[in-house]
């Protein structure tokens, strides 16, 4: 009978103490997106959901502040290695893309951007603004998103034309979304986003620095739009490079920028916080591991201590470059190849036989003991400037209504006086075309390697102009477009066409 | 978040019942008894252990079989037991000398399996379970990793193993079932769930049992998916006090290097580059005549291959145990100490283990035991990741180049191009990192025999398991070259986990016809996890202080993470044999889980098996000892969610002014369920005369419904994938084992087994819109498509064609009708206008000949899942000689080389330079040599980028001598005479040469990751090992 009693209270016991595990567990060391989004909602916590999305735009020292210049390099003032194996930077030089030879390139482009516009939808659909003055603070962040998304999209559309309308989640989970045409997305997406940013955006940025957009960011990026919507493809003309002039007076009038002196400043790790001049930028951060990729990529493999030479400067277009300040900041001629600094070359003698770019080399860091460099550095990747303001003016009032006002001709006086080109040498023509002409150089001289030429060039549909002998034989001349290949992966995955020829 | 504490710390008292020893003394009647112990042919039994039931009164048998026993009581019953025969109780009844007659434990029918939450036994089994003795498969394989042991023993059991000394093999049971979640089998030790076959020492294995079909694994329900492996370890049953040595030191040899020219053929080679690949001042040669003589003359230069590569590398291996039995308890006590270095340089693991097992049987009625083991480890290696990993850039790097410069700094570049890249040593020299992990078990149990036949068991497990890694990257290290910072880091883990498992067992044999076996179990778990890691960058001090002082740095960063999870599990499983001869199993197991929104999930299975040799017309076939027919069915799951996957989860960012920004990682799979496999198996088992040949074979078809998968979904949408439970993957397969002993005579004994394996698994349902998907994750995945009724390991590329020779460039382009491709114009165009070609470059098929190479030209090139494999063992024996050989095979499965393919540079994630020492190379396409398959140096400007192509997928089959051990055992006459039980010594190679076709180093060491089998990127290759070793028993 013990036994009995023993058992009984033992398997009790046990069963008791035992008892019962929870099968309820939450996260213990992450929020939710629910949680983080939809319930507490301070304005701090809505800056830091914002802050983020610069983060995608970033998305990696590979992805825009890389892929970009790739991109550009079909403008020919920035030269890919010609003799590297596999080099898949070779085809967008060349103008012959297609879906097999840059998948790389068009992958990255492609997600940089997507990824951009789905974080701004979450922030924008997301964000409950309270009523009344106590929402104004909410809806300056929100408008952020609203220029990034902006942004995101013009960088998509000018790059693969048709894309899908995605303004919300909802849009986005649907079974089956269509390639919209460019022309709605530019007025349903692009334009009102960026008025929105244009008018809810403070006239200081949030941070007091370029690494978040002011109202003047918004009305800068708005302008650009404008001014491509009258180019290639959509040629509105005169009407919308009015509306371009119109929105860059309105900064050069109000906004009290101004351009840094000298040139070279731009680009100094020291001064990226100044925000006299730079509009909107991303920073980069090595040591917080959002670095660019602005290191050895611009070194030649014979300059010491190392480097991959990714992209080499054209030699004519640096012979065409005028003798100014920026020249020297822009281009290196020599360099050493050894550490012991005897053996010298200029690029004549290189291995290569180009110039190295050498815009951005104040973001490096050598460790002169160990003859390292990385391909990491900090800096930042400009995307509008105060200068572009003036340009862009330059450009859309003459062409918008075929004289050089007296702004216009300050506009690009400014630009050329802070470059140190010498006073006879600036531009001093009421002629509209000739005007119209050196503004384009300029703008090819002020933001080289900027991510720029290649867009300028073709919405001005300058390819055959400025690069004869490849356009010729071009993918773009044969099917009579300049858009990229979306990825194929995305295209049979969402059963669309790809653009023609691809 | 809710903090809950709710251990179960009151149940230590099971422990401490565990903890009381009680020996029984028996006083009465007494006289001497002697006897002689005989075998079934007359031969005396040396050593043979004799012992009066119930009292700690025994002997051993002398060297002509006798016995004396003194003070036996006249109504004592005597047992005489003796490894590998049936053991016998003969009662005294006053006899003062006794003859035995031992009768061979041949009949394995009637041995006890572990099935799981109890045993059964062999001729009771209804389902496919696989088995294995320890002892045995140590013997032919010796080897300090247990899992390597089991390779090509057990059907449908595949193992693969590679060379890193810290890893376990790769074991499958039929084929692959899951994409995200392939975790392998779950293990399970002495009836605890959860395990790695790597820490536990070898020597303390009982037998190992594999739970195949879904009959069997359904009761371990959501975790049986991948099949069970059941570890028993040993329980001492001879009433004596025992010590085991063992010990074996292994001498690892490479078995083959890569082939790379060396630095004097790579000078000529490179100087020949330059001057067929550039023109003008770039063509001067590389190095002048001198230089290149002194590469030749072996003053200049360095061999990367041989400096990278450990030879010999040494492994050790010792462990001691002390076993014994006293009356009603039973102890085991072991320690193991082993030090492996791999065969490639700095790659070392160490591990300790060891074990205290304590049964004791308080009452009649109650049974404790306690079971505390552990294992330290301590792993390090080089770099041999798929991004620029060692054996790669080693194969790659330039010869000519030494590794440091005469100031000591390393030569961190190629010599052709100039680029900066890692030299090779480097990641062997400055290689400062280590793992360490620390694991300790406390298992007790309780076990009450309430009725007759009716037991209720309860245990509980603890488990603690803790790790720390940690890493210094100085100013000279691989991460300083290419993040630009030094850097120092510390991960540590702290995991707690607990497991209560309570059986109700009734088993009872009614009469002859009736046997039931019913068992209810309740189980609950809870894991709990922490883990920590600081990373420092900007040291201070690199050379001095790194992971030891984190915060002589200029920043610090910092991330933790805590995971719990808790499953609660009800079974019930009932069993019953009608005449012995028919049999039925049903189980179902109830299973709650945290990690799922809908908690609960069922998983039910039923079997029958008949054993037709038992009815009545089967009885006058004297040479049949089994002939059973199986069938079952089974449902069970695969616990491949990842906790907390149902919620949604934000991540910091840093941003570049140092503060803090939150964005979205994942969204939220809220509707996330179990994979389930459902699986049909039928088998029949054989056994003829006496045991000496038996025979299985087992079908299956299985489907694994459910399956995960990060189902690819376009970019715009935002996540390019979402986990779904959306894939369904079918394995069907066969499997057969053999086992015979053709001979036993005149001290001959040879014991041969075979095991033939065939799986085919195919993806039934991959739910994207073009029914295929690449696969997620490292580079090697490149090479992958999932591909919707194809096979899994199914390679996707272009078709090679080989070089373009300098007639075709100029040819009109046709496509494969033969019809001109033609331009926009409608002009006929030679290859050279439309593909953009040059004479001596890669030449691709354009499959749909539309002029274009794009991926609608890409399709299957391969496929790197075996169709068949087998294993072949023999055991010879010759007195006191003993022998084996052991040999496997796999067939029917494609390699993709990517090792080869990185050699020409056109590797995704392998940077080389322009030129690489590949000694293929010299038969490249010139003007002159036109007639190769191997790319000239050619300027391209056209090309598919990191092409995946037929050019290096090869066939991989191979056979496989794993191993060949030869033993020698002292005669029992002299270990009589030495007091000892017991001393072999033995020599044992290892995989002492493979046939195969396939070009790289290991075929087997590709196969090693199940989703991305068949593709060897600079695989870590096993070597060819001489193991010397002896076993010592007193």
């Amino acid at each position: 009978m013990k036994r009995y009693i023993f058992i009984t209270l033992a398997a009790s016991c046990l069963l008791t103490v035992t008892s019962c595990v929870d099968l309820v567990q939450d996260p213990n060391s992450f929020i939710q997106e629910e949680e983080f989004i939809q319930q507490p909602q301070t304005l701090d916590l809505v800056k830091k959901s914002a802050t983020g999305l610069y983060n995608d735009l970033w998305s990696g020292n590979y992805d825009f502040c890389c892929r970009l210049i790739r991109y550009n390099t079909a403008a020919g003032d920035v030269v890919p290695q010609l003799a590297k194996p596999n080099n898949d930077m070779l085809p967008l030089y060349n103008m012959n893309p297609s879906s097999g030879n840059i998948p790389n390139d068009t992958k990255g482009l492609w997600e940089n951007f997507w990824k951009v516009i789905n974080s701004t939808n979450k922030v924008i659909n997301g964000t409950p603004i309270p009523e009344g003055d106590a929402g104004k603070p909410y809806k300056a962040v929100v408008a952020e998103a609203h220029f990034l998304r902006g942004l995101a999209y013009f960088y998509l559309v000018r790059i693969f034309g048709d894309v899908p309308y995605i303004t919300n989640s909802e849009e986005a989970a649907k079974e089956q979304n269509p390639r919209v045409a460019v022309r709605k997305i530019y007025d349903d997406i692009i334009v009102p986003d960026l008025i929105i940013a244009s008018t809810d955006l403070p006239a200081i940025s949030r941070t007091g620095n370029s690494s978040t957009p002011s109202k003047w960011a918004g009305k800068a990026l708005l302008a650009d739009v404008y001014m491509t919507m009258a180019g290639w493809p959509l040629k509105l003309g005169k009407e919308y490079y009015a509306k371009s002039a119109s929105e860059t007076k309105e900064i050069i009038t109000n906004a009290s920028l101004s351009l840094t002196k000298p040139y070279s400043d731009l680009w100094k790790e020291a001064k990226k916080g100044d925000a006299n001049e730079h509009l909107f930028a991303i920073h980069n951060s090595v040591a917080f591991k959002n670095p660019s990729q602005y290191g050895k990529s611009f070194f030649a493999s014979d300059y010491w201590p190392a480097g991959w030479g990714d992209y080499f400067a054209s030699a004519d277009f640096m012979n065409a470059y005028p003798n100014d300040d920026r020249k020297a900041w822009t281009f290196e001629t020599e360099w050493y190849t050894d550490k012991e600094k005897t053996k010298k070359v200029t690029w004549q003698q290189s291995l290569n036989k180009l110039p190295l770019i050498k815009k951005f080399r104040d973001y490096d860091d050598v460790n002169p003991k160990t003859g390292v460099i990385s391909q990491l550095s900090n800096g930042l990747t400009t995307v509008y400037r105060y200068a572009d303001v003036l340009l862009m003016y330059a450009e859309a009032s003459t062409l918008a209504t075929g004289q050089v006002d007296a702004m216009a001709k300050k506009a690009l006086y400014d630009v050329q006086e802070r470059a140190g080109i010498a006073a006879e040498q600036r531009t001093n023509t009421t002629d509209a075309a000739t005007f119209d002409k050196a503004v384009f150089a300029e703008r090819g001289w002020e933001f080289y390697v900027e991510g720029k030429r290649w867009f300028d060039m073709i919405r001005r549909e300058k390819a055959e102009e400025l690069r004869p002998d490849v356009y010729k034989n071009s993918f773009y001349k044969a099917n009579s477009h300049y858009y990229l290949p979306i990825p194929t992966e995305e295209v049979m995955m969402a059963k669309w066409e790809n653009n023609p020829g691809y | 978040m809710k903090k809950r504490t709710h251990y179960c710390f009151k149940a230590i008292w099971v422990m401490l019942l565990t903890c009381i020893f009680t020996l029984q003394v028996v006083a009465q009647q007494t006289s001497t008894v002697t006897g002689t112990v005989v075998d079934n042919v007359g031969e005396p039994v040396i050593g043979a252990s004799v012992l009066v039931k119930g009292t700690s009164n025994g002997s051993i048998t002398d060297l002509d079989g006798k016995f004396t026993l003194p003070n036996v009581a006249t109504n004592a019953t005597v047992v005489v037991s003796y490894i590998g025969y049936v053991t016998q109780e003969i009662p005294v009844k006053g006899q003062k000398h006794i003859s035995i007659k031992l009768i061979e434990d041949s009949k394995a029918l009637d041995e006890v399996v572990v099935v799981g939450y109890g045993v059964q036994r062999k001729s009771d089994l209804t389902g496919a379970v696989a088995s294995v003795k320890a002892t045995d498969a140590l013997k032919s394989t010796p080897t300090g990793n247990v899992s390597e042991a089991l390779q090509g023993r057990l059907a449908g059991v595949s193992v693969i193993s590679d060379g890193d000394p810290s890893k376990a093999a790769t074991i499958r049971v039929r084929g692959v079932n899951s994409i995200s979640g392939d975790e392998g089998p779950l293990v399970v030790v002495d009836g605890f769930i959860g395990g790695n076959l790597r820490n536990i020492n070898p020597s303390d294995i009982q037998s190992i049992e594999v739970l195949k079909d879904a009959s069997a694994t359904a009761v371990y329900g959501s975790r049986g998916a991948n099949g069970v492996i059941l570890v028993t370890t040993k329980v001492p049953n001879q009433d004596k006090i025992t010590v085991d040595f063992n010990a074996f030191v292994n001498v690892k040899t490479v078995l083959a290097k890569p082939d790379v020219l060396s630095a004097g053929e790579f000078a000529d080679l490179a100087n020949d580059f330059k001057k067929e690949y550039y023109t003008g001042a770039q063509a001067a040669p590389l190095y002048d005549r001198d230089q290149v003589q002194a590469f030749k003359d072996g003053t200049a230069g360095y061999n990367y291959i041989d400096n990278i590569f450990n030879e010999p590398g040494i492994a050790q291996n010792y462990d001691l145990s002390i076993s014994g039995k006293s009356g009603k308890s039973s102890f085991l006590a072991s320690l193991r100490y082993e030090n492996t270095d791999g065969i490639i340089k700095n790659s070392n693991y160490q591990q300790y283990n060891w074990r205290l097992k304590v049964d004791t049987e308080i009452r009649k009625w109650v049974k404790v035991g306690l079971n505390l083991w552990g294992n330290y480890t301590e792993n390090k290696g080089p770099r041999m990741s798929q991004y620029n990993g060692l054996l790669l850039s080693a194969m790659n790097f330039a010869p000519t180049l030494e590794p440091q410069n005469a100031e000591g700094a390393y030569n961190n570049k190629f010599i052709v191009n100039n680029n900066p890249t890692y030299n090779p040593m480097g990641h062997i020299w400055e290689l400062d990192s280590a793992t360490k992990r620390l694991a300790n078990n406390l298992q007790g149990y309780v076990e009450f025999n309430i009725i007759d036949g009716l037991t209720f068991r309860s245990q509980l497990g603890i488990a603690f398991n803790n790790r720390l890694g940690t890493n210094t990257s100085n100013d000279l290290s691989y991460d300083y070259f290419s993040g630009g910072s030094t850097k120092a880091s510390a991960v540590s883990d702290f995991n707690f986990s607990f497991l209560n498992t309570n059986t109700l067992n009734y088993t009872k044999e009614f009469n002859k016809n009736h046997r039931i076996n019913a068992t209810a179990v309740f189980e609950q778990s809870h894991n709990n996890n922490y883990t920590h890691t600081t990373t420092a960058q900007g040291l201070t001090f690199p050379q001095m202080f790194g992971y030891d002082q984190l915060s002589y740095a200029n920043l610090a960063f910092a991330d933790s993470n805590r995971d719990k999870a808790s499953l609660m599990s009800g079974l019930f499983r009932f069993n019953y044999v009608f005449m012995n001869r028919y049999m039925f199993t049903a189980s179902i197991r109830a299973d709650g889980s945290s990690r799922l929104a809908e908690k609960w999930a069922y998983f039910p299975s039923v079997a029958v098996a008949w054993d037709i040799k038992q009815e009545a017309f089967m009885q006058h076939v004297e040479w049949m000892d089994q002939f059973k027919l199986r069938l079952g069915y089974g449902s069970v799951g695969n616990q491949a969610v990842e906790n907390y996957r149902i919620f949604s989860k934000m991540v910091s960012v840093k941003n570049a002014d140092g503060t803090t920004s939150y964005k979205v990682d994942r969204p939220a799979a809220k509707d996330l369920k179990w994979e389930r496999n459902e699986q049909i198996n039928a088998g029949v088992d054989f056994s003829f005369l006496s045991g000496r040949i038996t025979a299985s074979v087992d079908y299956y078809n299985k489907l694994s419904k459910d399956v995960l998968l990060e189902v690819k979904q376009p970019y715009y949408t935002g996540w390019p994938v979402l986990l779904r439970n959306a894939a369904e993957i079918r394995n069907t397969g066969f499997e057969v084992t053999l086992g015979a002993t053709p001979i036993r005579a005149n001290g001959w004994d040879w014991r041969t087994d075979v095991t033939l394996a065939h799986n085919k698994g195919v993806f039934e349902t991959i739910p994207t819109p073009t029914k295929m998907q690449t696969q997620s994750g490292n580079y090697e995945n490149k090479v992958f498509r999932m591909i919707e009724g194809e096979r899994l390991g199914t390679f996707w590329g272009y078709t090679s064609e080989g070089v373009w020779k300098t007639s075709e460039v100029n040819d009109i382009a046709r496509n494969s009708k033969g019809e001109a491709i033609l331009d926009k114009d409608g002009k006929e165009q030679t290859n050279k206008a439309l593909y953009k070609v040059v004479p001596g470059q890669a030449k691709y098929k354009d499959v749909n000949g539309d002029g274009v190479y794009n991926e609608a030209d890409q399709g299957i090139i391969g496929c790197g899942q075996p169709n068949f494999n087998w294993g072949w063992n023999n055991a010879v024996s010759y007195r006191n000689f003993d022998f084996s050989l052991f040999v496997v095979g796999f067939h029917g499965f494609d390699i993709y080389n990517a090792t080869r393919n990185s050699r020409y540079g056109t590797l995704a994630g392998v940077t080389t330079d322009l030129v690489t020492p590949n000694p293929e190379l010299l038969n490249r396409w010139t003007p002159q040599n036109e007639n190769t398959d191997v790319p000239g140096f050619v300027q391209v400007t056209n090309d598919i980028k990191e092409a995946i192509s037929s050019r290096y997928v090869e066939n991989g089959s191979f056979v496989k001598v794993k191993s060949i051990t030869l033993g020698y055992s002292l005669p029992a006459a002299v270990c009589k005479k030495g007091n000892i039980n017991n001393l072999r010594v033995y020599a044992s190679v290892q995989n002492p040469f493979h046939i195969t076709g396939y070009s790289g180093l290991d075929p087997e060491a590709a196969m090693g990751t199940p989703l991305t089998q068949g593709v060897d990127w600079g695989a870590y290759p096993n070597g060819r090992n001489f193991l010397f070793g002896l076993n010592f028993s007193f």
